[in-house]
């Protein structure tokens, strides 16, 4: 797993990616961190929580490549020929990405460096969002992985990475839409108004459930829940083992 | 041959069946066995395993309620409604310190309290359910407290203490104090506690707002209700207690007579905060020391000055500590209070011997009282003055009572605005409420107020020289410089 590990992180900086999701993430960041700062005050847990909105973007671009490169250029075949734990193969990967993001992170380290400096405050709803935004960035690797896994193009890839992470981000509107929808159809077909608007609910509630940006949402304000946590590493660990799943059965399929 | 291919891809396939079956299998379970451990999780250890560590712990309940909470009797059922839809993100909005303390409410109310948040916009009915009568002034926006017969509205705008200095000075509120768990607590205490009583404050006399000290009684099971000083002035007759808070003229004389009748026929409760300001510096009181002279008490028409270090509070010697005196000191845990222009609250001669007159807040002796409106301004001798009285009726506990103060460092907005609902002063005055109605200090429930975060940055360095620098170091030195070695990283690499 260390090898493939030291392998992927290295190849981020032997081609442009890395380099250019970096120079990204530090405009993004950066953009954000200097409207807070002209206006004279300095809210650290806000500008993570807003990064958290770029997933979207930054996440595809860095695992885009980690399983359908391989697939491409026929390199795959060389985990399948080797005696090589494959979910090792997806680990490795998958930390590689995520020490990315941490390489990533440094931006906004430094921005609470200045902030201290400059005589603002780097509270506990700083530290926590810091935390939820790397729980949160693994889970969205480990779906990007899964993206990866699934397809040997690289934009196929980054487009299926790019739409369930978007559906996630947009769960709780797409929860509200739902369950308002589903009242008004149970109401035309006659349920009484009550009871279609508790069904309604049950099931904005059922989608909400799996919002992991709701279940983390107190951390920035200095809460926090071990439930929410526990939530993104189990996630985590399902896009994983599902991608570990794909790797292994073409192995046994060849 | 042929026979074993076919028997070859009879075997793949087979195989392939197997093999997408265990996957598809070991996925189902594993996501099964993941979701519902994370429900059971969440529901059964969520609660025990979350931790507040915000400045303040102004995301969790302090002791006070928690206890208090625990008292209230099982069957108790207390609805807080937030009537808006709730919000997805609420950083920077007063809902930033009232949301998450709901979900405290909850847990620590262990079923006796319930939260939820409907927008009347889009379920109307919902202001007929929480008040079916149309009396409790239920808005969009804000919470109702409801026990299923009464309701409390909660503007989540009075959650906070604001610095009334810097509005003054700008036109714009900086809270400085989030009294959120104290609202909400005493709304539903008021709902719960089964204390009913009145305080009226007169209002008219050209005085200050009184919603802070109305907080504050309201805090206690008080309704508060305004009476307007009319000819036609009479004091109801549900009226536990009076205020007359900030005047700045004198009441008028057909005040006098419903005034007396009040306190000598119905036993009644007076309570005057009267300053020294500029709008009221030639008013004589005549009219209300008509009242106060049967309790021997008089507001005068002196300023005080502190001459001694000790007390001062300003170069000037017009803030100044006072001392509060005798019984009174048990109302507060400090030895001191905060007082400015203050006016010296004077005993006159005794009309009885039945009336007690205590001091209840004094100078040090070397203060010193001046007459703005005598031609001769000097600085009088240095004494002792009084700047609180309390007169009553001996051996009846149940008669009238009058206390007076020559301070509006007790009750007024300005000063509650800007050192909070735990200053002492504020403490005082809540003794002094509670001593005058004879509510025991164990029918009051009393959180403190918490301090909310501040992110401002040290102004000299948040020049608009330094986010230029900061601009071009994070959001282009950075970013191009990357770019840059992202295509230099290409070039080099392209062939290979």
């Amino acid at each position: 797993m260390l090898a493939i590990f030291k392998r992927e992180f290295l190849s981020y900086f032997r081609n442009p990616v890395g380099y250019i999701a970096i120079a990204l993430f530090s405009f993004l960041s950066g953009y954000i961190f200097i409207n807070n700062f002209a206006s004279g005050a300095v809210n650290l847990s806000l500008e993570i929580a807003s990064l958290r909105s770029f997933f979207v973007v930054i996440v595809p671009i860095i695992t885009m490549g980690l399983l359908a490169e391989d697939r491409k250029r026929g390199t795959e075949i060389l985990y399948y020929t080797t005696p090589i734990d494959l979910f090792s193969v997806v680990a490795g990967k998958f930390l590689a990405a995520l020490l990315l993001y941490g390489i990533m992170f440094i931006n906004v380290f430094v921005h609470m460096i200045v902030t201290k400096i400059c005589g603002g405050v780097v509270g506990v709803g700083a530290w926590g969002s810091v935390v939820v935004f790397f729980f949160l960035a693994a889970l969205f690797i480990s779906i990007g992985i899964f993206a990866s896994a699934i397809t040997d193009s690289q934009i196929i890839s980054a487009i299926t990475a790019f739409i369930i992470i978007l559906v996630i981000q947009l769960l709780s509107t797409i929860g509200k839409l739902l369950g308002n929808a589903i009242s008004a159809f149970l109401s035309i077909l006659g349920v009484s108004a009550e009871s279609a608007s508790s069904f309604g609910d049950k099931l904005e509630s059922a989608i909400n459930w799996l919002d992991p940006f709701a279940k983390t949402s107190n951390f920035r304000y200095g809460i926090f829940s071990v439930a929410p946590l526990f939530f993104c590493v189990s996630f985590t660990i399902i896009f994983l083992f599902l991608s570990f799943r794909i790797l292994e059965k073409k192995r046994w399929a060849q | 041959m042929a026979k074993s291919d076919n028997s070859s891809k009879e075997f793949k396939d087979k195989r392939q069946g197997v093999l997408k079956l265990y996957s598809v299998g070991t996925s189902v379970i594993l996501v099964v066995i993941l979701i519902v451990f994370n429900i059971l999780f969440e529901s059964i250890l969520g609660k025990y395993m979350s931790f507040d560590f915000s400045l303040s712990g102004y995301n969790s309940l302090q002791q006070k309620t928690i206890d208090y909470l625990n008292s209230l009797p099982e069957g108790t059922n207390i609805r807080i409604v937030g009537l808006f839809e709730k919000p997805d993100s609420y950083t920077g909005t007063p809902n930033q310190y009232i949301i998450p303390l709901m979900d405290s409410y909850v847990k620590e109310g262990k079923g006796k309290i319930s939260v939820e948040y409907v927008d009347p916009k889009t379920y109307p009915s919902i202001m007929s359910q929480l008040d079916p009568q149309g009396v409790f002034d239920l808005k969009s926006d804000t919470y109702v407290v409801s026990d299923g017969k009464k309701a409390v509205s909660i503007d989540p705008i009075d959650c906070f203490t604001y610095d009334m200095d810097y509005y003054n000075r700008t036109g714009y509120y900086m809270p400085i104090a989030n009294t959120v768990e104290y609202t909400f607590d005493n709304a539903i205490y008021r709902l719960t506690s089964g204390i009913s009583h009145k305080a009226y404050f007169v209002t008219g006399l050209r005085n200050d707002n009184s919603n802070h000290i109305k907080k504050i009684i309201g805090s206690m099971g008080f309704d508060t209700a305004d009476i307007q000083a009319s000819t036609s002035f009479t004091v109801p007759d549900d009226c536990d207690i009076l205020f007359i808070n900030g005047p700045q003229t004198d009441i008028p004389e057909n005040m006098i007579t419903p005034i007396k009748d009040y306190l000598f026929v119905r036993n009644g409760k007076l309570m005057i905060s009267v300053d020294y300001s500029e709008n009221n510096f030639s008013e004589v009181f005549t009219n209300l020391n008509n009242i106060l002279e049967n309790y021997n008490i008089a507001v005068s028409n002196l300023l005080v000055r502190e001459n001694n270090p000790n007390y001062m509070l300003s170069e000037d010697g017009l803030a100044s500590n006072v001392t509060v005196a005798g019984d009174f000191a048990a109302y507060t845990s400090a030895k001191v209070l905060r007082s400015s222009m203050a006016r010296s609250i004077k005993e006159v001669n005794n009309p009885s011997s039945s009336i007690v007159t205590s001091v209840v807040l004094t100078t040090s002796a070397d203060a010193t009282a001046i007459d703005l409106n005598s031609q001769d301004s000097s600085t009088g001798l240095p004494a002792t003055y009084n700047v609180g009285m309390f007169g009553t009726f001996k051996d009846n506990p149940e008669s009238s009572k009058v206390l007076v103060f020559g301070t509006m460092s007790l009750t007024s907005d300005d000063y509650i605005s800007s050192f909070g609902y735990n200053d002492s002063n504020v403490e005082f005055t809540r003794g002094c409420i509670r001593s005058l109605v004879g509510l025991s200090s164990d029918n009051v429930l009393q959180v403190e107020s918490k301090s909310i975060d501040d992110y401002k940055i040290n102004a000299e360095k948040a020049t608009s020289t330094n986010a230029t620098i900061m601009t071009v170091i994070f959001m282009l030195v950075i970013p191009f410089g990357l770019v840059i070695v992202a295509v230099i990283v290409y070039k080099l690499r392209k062939n290979l």
